[in-house]
């Protein structure tokens, strides 16, 4: 008991006492510090960097910073940091064992802020979803899907796999592929699609819309329309333009065909015989 | 067209009456009832752009068969509207209807116009703006050296006249003179060019034809510039509205390929 007393006396006379109040001091100094400091850099970062970035350096500063004071109060409380070093070094080597997926993705988040091959509000497409990015962050990247669902992608596969950014410029290019039967001609065709492009104020005088015929297909002859329209503008052009060119086609007689299959006898001319019988019932017994 | 009494200006409307206006192919009818106003409009798809149909009517009525109607509720006794004619809020890509050569060291001055917006502001202390329609809803284009480099534009075709008397009235459009010097060795070969009416003012000459400043386009002798340079008011002009951006100092310069095509 006595010894307990002791020892809770070392601790608590007036140097101890001085060493506790300089580092607490230093903590409370440190965490204002960093804050204050992390606060300004993101003032100068936003304006050079995305809002994904910003926030990481923020955190980097404020951590890096508060860290440092954290150090230098133990030193001040007369901890041997060499040996704490020691420890973490181990102990880095321990956690980097166990969170190799997350120090893979942590990795993959800064190569991702660096490229900026899209930002927070952009729309992108990664294998089958496509959504508005809503933030970037350290481990993964959160998107909206256009039917209301949070979806979290790792930094990992973005890394690895195919993104598309959708709003990345402001026009865009739609693709229409229409089928025509072999009996029209394809001049005209080519005709009335420009008129119907020229008609819809939603598609893109310039650049031009692009025809190319695409071939002999089994059923049609498979044509390729590609209009231009302003990137909000391209669902509707979408709705619109395919509704015009039905109306269009209708109008000017020309067939949109459905897939059909001719069968021939041997001879092109002459028609499959076809005989028409009654089966005979067999007597009840 | 009635010049004493431009379309444009102040109406005051009563509770329980409406103003009808018709011009060109827009039909836009304000009606007033207890703090709110109510905006119908469509555009007529028989009529012809260049029709110059134009028709206004206050009185006790209640528009109907309109395509679109907004409702505008104001914290607001004021019975006082105002029309304004204002230009596009986009640069204007004026097409020749055929593509126009102009040799090294000549100028012209083509005469284009186009069409005009209708703006329905709500007059108090301060003018709010309610509604702004086009009178005739131009094609998208896109205007820039590629796809990933430019200005989206409205598409317009013009006849790029060259006589000033040979000009028909159009009431729904607005003539910009432009004024083309080549200084660069070569011919320049123009299918289009972007008129920048976002900076332009609109003016009213005495017979009621909208007109805006002179637009001055020099190519330079490297061909790779382009001066673009707004003139003074037109003569013998009423200002009617002002531009809705600032040109610095009346004066740019821009990479050729953003003006000429």
């Amino acid at each position: 008991m006595n010894e307990i007393w002791s020892y809770l006396d070392d601790i608590f006379n007036v140097a101890s006492l001085g060493k506790i109040l300089r580092a607490s001091l230093l903590l409370i100094l440190g965490f204002i510090f960093a804050k204050l400091l992390s606060y300004y850099s993101t003032h100068f970062s936003k304006k050079l960097f995305t809002v994904a970035t910003s926030m990481l350096i923020k955190r980097i500063v404020f951590h890096g910073i508060f860290i440092l004071f954290i150090f230098s109060a133990m030193l001040e409380m007369g901890f041997n940091l060499n040996v704490l070093l020691g420890a973490a070094s181990v102990l880095t080597v321990a956690v980097g064992f166990a969170s190799q997926t997350s120090a893979s993705n942590f990795i993959s988040g800064i190569f991702l802020m660096a490229e900026r091959s899209f930002s927070v509000g952009d729309v992108v497409r990664v294998g089958s979803t496509v959504g508005e990015v809503l933030s970037i962050d350290l481990l993964s990247v959160k998107l909206r899907t256009f039917d209301n669902l949070f979806v979290r992608l790792p930094n990992e596969t973005l890394i690895k796999s195919e993104v598309t950014t959708l709003t990345k410029f402001p026009i865009r290019r739609l693709d229409l592929k229409i089928g025509i039967a072999y009996k029209e001609s394809i001049d005209r065709v080519k005709t009335i699609l420009q008129q119907v492009a020229a008609d819809n104020p939603l598609s893109l005088e310039e650049p031009k819309p692009l025809y190319i015929f695409q071939g002999f297909d089994d059923s049609s002859l498979t044509l390729q329309f590609s209009v231009w329209a302003k990137r909000e503008n391209f669902l509707e052009l979408k709705n619109s333009i395919y509704e015009q060119i039905k109306v269009a086609f209708d109008k000017e007689g020309v067939e949109i065909p459905f897939p059909h299959r001719s069968l021939y006898t041997g001879s092109v001319t002459e028609p499959f015989p076809i005989k028409i019988t009654r089966e005979k019932k067999e007597p009840e017994q | 067209m009635n010049t004493e009494t431009p379309w444009w200006g102040e109406v005051g409307l009563d509770k329980e009456c409406a103003l009808q206006l018709d011009i060109g192919p827009l039909s836009v009818a304000v009606e007033h009832s207890d703090f709110e106003w109510r905006i119908h409009w469509q555009r007529e798809k028989e009529i012809d752009s260049n029709d110059n149909r134009m028709h206004k009517v206050v009185g006790q009525f209640t528009p109907c068969n309109y395509q679109d109607i907004t409702r505008y509720i104001v914290n607001s006794s004021s019975r006082q509207i105002q029309l304004l004619p204002a230009l596009a809020d986009r640069p204007v890509v004026c097409r020749p209807a055929s593509p126009i050569n102009l040799d090294a060291g000549a100028s012209v001055v083509l005469y284009v116009s186009t069409p005009i917006y209708v703006q329905i502001n709500l007059v108090n202390q301060k003018t709010t703006l309610l509604q702004e329609l086009a009178t005739q809803r131009l094609s998208d284009t896109w205007f820039g050296p590629s796809t990933c480099v430019g200005e989206l534009c409205y598409a317009s075709v013009t006849s790029g006249r060259l006589d000033l008397q040979k000009l028909p009235y159009r009431i729904q459009r607005a003539t910009t003179p432009l004024h083309i010097h080549n200084r660069a060795d070569n011919n320049l070969l123009f299918e289009r060019v972007a008129l920048p009416v976002p900076l332009l003012s609109l003016y009213a000459a005495e017979n009621g034809q909208l007109w805006t400043q002179s637009v001055t386009l020099t190519r330079e002798d490297s061909g790779d510039f382009a001066q673009l340079k707004l003139g003074d008011a037109p003569m013998e002009s009423l200002f009617v509205n002002g531009a809705r951006k600032n040109a610095a100092q009346g004066q740019l310069i821009r990479a050729f390929s953003a003006i000429f095509k």
